[in-house]
Formats: structure tokens, C-alpha cells, sequence
């Protein structure tokens, strides 16, 4: 391989993990929307969790379908829970998002599992989708695998609802 | 706006679970086949024994990432005369990986110092209220569950900050009360049977 070929995959590499932010509780990722996003979708996930990388290409389909409207979706990756050092699980989910071709932000919690599950009143299990309102109120929520059809039919109410 | 913070809008796609076990409440019994040696192994609770229960299994990551300090832990309260269970309650038809010939297989290279038990019905951890794998039931000699929830806070040493299973077995073996109870369980959803 040419040097120049290899420095760019070098490049690539380092930019799709510099990407990932990371976050550590509720308020941090509140604070990674939009400023005009009306309603603001958190979806916290994992590359460890099945049913999660089962959903993901449907939650993405979702997020495109509103790109260009107040509802903004963020997903939330907890694969530092089971990511032996930091990097390695950054490196993991950046080569998921690429590979997935996942188009919505994702932000890395570095923080405890159960921590975020308690600021987001879930039960101890993910996938785990939460809508809120630009004022950080929970309007909404899936826990468990998302049916698609609720989800976007409910996004699109809200949005409706919210001009 | 007020309108719509109002509104609150719920969808939950896992089946309704029974409610978890409440500290306090007496440990409901079990005999279910060890993976390891194909024989039942029976826990009767108020056996005058320190007691853990843990629904843990195969195929979960985060589970995985505790199995080394489950073992670690079960090596060295077993010194102590605490005995532990670890229970499957996988769906095998569904998750081929959660067999009792996969299990065996997991428990032995793992060197897993306690019995790995199938649950394959999923009937005790519905009666345990168990929802995730890891979670931790602590059940003292009375029969009693004294702790229930995470193993500890992180699967990593250097971020633990709370050691839920080691803190409610050192507290229940200097005949303390138990600080912190309960606990939140972490992980992955049982893939209940049925």
C-alpha cells in the first residue's frame, strides 16, 4: 500500500474516533442537542447488545426521515460497560458506526450503567429509547426493542404538535 | 407546550414482568439440573447457609464481563461457607448458546467453582423477579433475601465504587445489618421462556 493511501485510513481511523464524545451523565447528553430541536430523542444502546444492533438500522431510518425537522435523535452507547480500556470500546463502536453506516450522533457514557439508568428511570436494560421536550421533560418512551411504526408515527405527532 | 409535557407516552415491548424480590421476603425454593455433572442440585432456602443466587448466562457480554470476579468471589466466600448458585434462565429453543451442553461446556473451561443450573422454563427467575443477567439475589440461613441487584457498580476494578455482593456477604458474615440493600441490576434482559 502507498504512504499517502495508508495515512489516509490512518486519518480516517483517528477522525471517527475523535468523533465519539464522551458523556457522562443525563445533563451532559441533554446538552449535546441541537438548540432548536423541539423533540429530542435519546437512544441509549450498546455494539454488546443484541436486540440493540437488531434495532439500530430502523432507528437510523427514523433519524434520516426527520433530519430536516425539529425532532433531532441521539444515540447514547454504553459499550464502555463491558470495553476493557476506553480506547479499544471507542474503537469498537466507531468501526460499528462505520461499517452500520449509522448516520445520527453517537455519544460515548463513560459513566456507570446503573447511574444513567436511574437518572433515566429504566429498568436495568437496554435498548431503551426516551423522547424528551427542549425543556429536558420525558414526554415519551420505548423500552425494549422499538416497534418502528409507533416510534415514527409518535416522533411525527410530537413534531406536529410542537410548530 | 403545557399541553404536551403533560402528555406522557409509554410503549413497552418486553412482556410485563413479575415484580423482583423484595428484601425481606423469604426465597422461594428450586431444584433445577447442574450443567456441569447432569445432576439436580436443590436449594432450600433456611438451610442455615449464606446463600447467593445469581441469574447469569452465556451469551450476555456484560454477564461475561463479570464472570471472572463471580468466580473469584465464589473461590473465596466458599472459605467462608457461602454457597452459590448460578442460574441460566435463558430460552434455549430461542438462543441455541444457553444449552445445557453449552453451559457445561462454559463452566468447565471457566473452571466455575459453584453449579451452573438450567432454568429452563424460566420458572425461577419469574419467581425471583430476576430480570437482567448479571443479578444478584443474597439469601441468609433463615431464607431470607437480605441483598438483590448488581454484582458491583462497574465491571472495571479501577472504576468500582460500590461493591454490592461482597459489602452485603461481609456485613451478613459479622452479623450486621446490610447498608445498601438493593441495587439497581445491570445487563442484558432474560430471554424468558414462553
Amino acid at each position: 500500500m502507498r504512504p499517502l493511501a495508508v495515512l489516509t485510513l490512518l486519518l480516517a481511523a483517528v477522525t471517527a474516533r475523535a468523533e465519539l464524545r464522551e458523556v457522562k451523565n443525563l445533563d451532559e447528553i441533554q446538552h449535546a442537542f441541537r438548540p432548536d430541536a423541539r423533540i429530542r430523542v435519546v437512544s441509549v444502546w450498546a455494539t454488546w447488545c443484541a436486540p440493540c444492533v437488531a434495532e439500530i438500522a430502523g432507528v437510523d431510518d427514523v433519524a434520516k426521515s426527520f433530519r430536516k425537522s425539529a425532532v433531532e435523535i441521539i444515540g447514547v452507547s454504553l459499550d464502555d460497560a463491558v470495553a476493557s480500556n476506553r480506547e479499544e470500546g471507542k474503537e469498537k463502536l466507531s468501526r460499528f458506526l462505520r461499517e452500520k453506516k449509522v448516520g445520527f450522533p453517537t455519544l460515548y457514557y463513560t459513566g456507570k450503567p446503573g447511574d444513567l439508568a436511574d437518572e433515566m428511570h429504566f429498568e436495568g436494560a437496554i435498548p431503551v429509547t426516551i423522547v424528551f421536550d427542549r425543556y429536558g421533560r420525558e414526554i415519551a418512551r420505548g423500552e425494549g426493542v422499538l416497534d418502528m411504526k409507533w416510534f415514527r408515527d409518535t416522533l411525527k405527532m410530537l413534531e406536529e404538535k410542537t410548530r | 407546550m403545557k399541553k404536551l409535557a403533560l402528555m406522557v407516552l409509554l410503549f413497552v415491548a418486553a412482556p410485563l414482568l413479575a415484580a423482583e424480590l423484595e428484601v425481606g421476603a423469604k426465597a422461594p425454593a428450586f431444584e433445577l439440573v447442574n450443567a456441569i455433572d447432569g445432576r439436580p442440585v436443590a436449594f432450600a432456602p433456611g438451610d442455615g447457609r449464606l446463600s447467593v443466587v445469581v441469574f447469569t448466562c452465556n451469551q450476555c457480554p456484560y454477564a461475561k464481563a463479570f464472570e471472572p470476579r463471580l468466580i473469584a468471589l465464589g473461590n473465596e466466600y466458599a472459605k467462608r461457607g457461602v454457597v452459590f448458585y448460578a442460574i441460566d434462565s435463558n430460552d434455549d429453543a430461542a438462543y441455541p448458546v444457553e444449552t445445557l451442553g453449552e453451559m457445561k461446556s462454559r463452566a468447565t473451561s471457566q473452571h466455575y467453582p459453584f453449579p451452573y443450573l438450567k432454568d429452563g422454563e424460566s420458572k425461577v427467575a419469574r419467581e425471583y423477579g430476576a430480570r437482567v443477567t448479571p443479578h444478584v439475589f443474597v439469601i441468609d440461613g433463615k431464607g431470607i433475601v437480605r441483598y438483590r441487584g448488581y454484582v458491583d457498580d462497574s465491571t472495571k476494578a479501577a472504576e468500582r465504587q460500590h461493591s454490592g455482593l461482597t459489602d452485603a456477604l461481609n456485613e451478613l458474615i459479622a452479623g450486621k445489618e446490610v447498608k445498601v440493600s438493593a441495587t439497581k441490576a445491570f445487563g442484558c434482559t432474560i430471554k424468558f421462556k414462553g
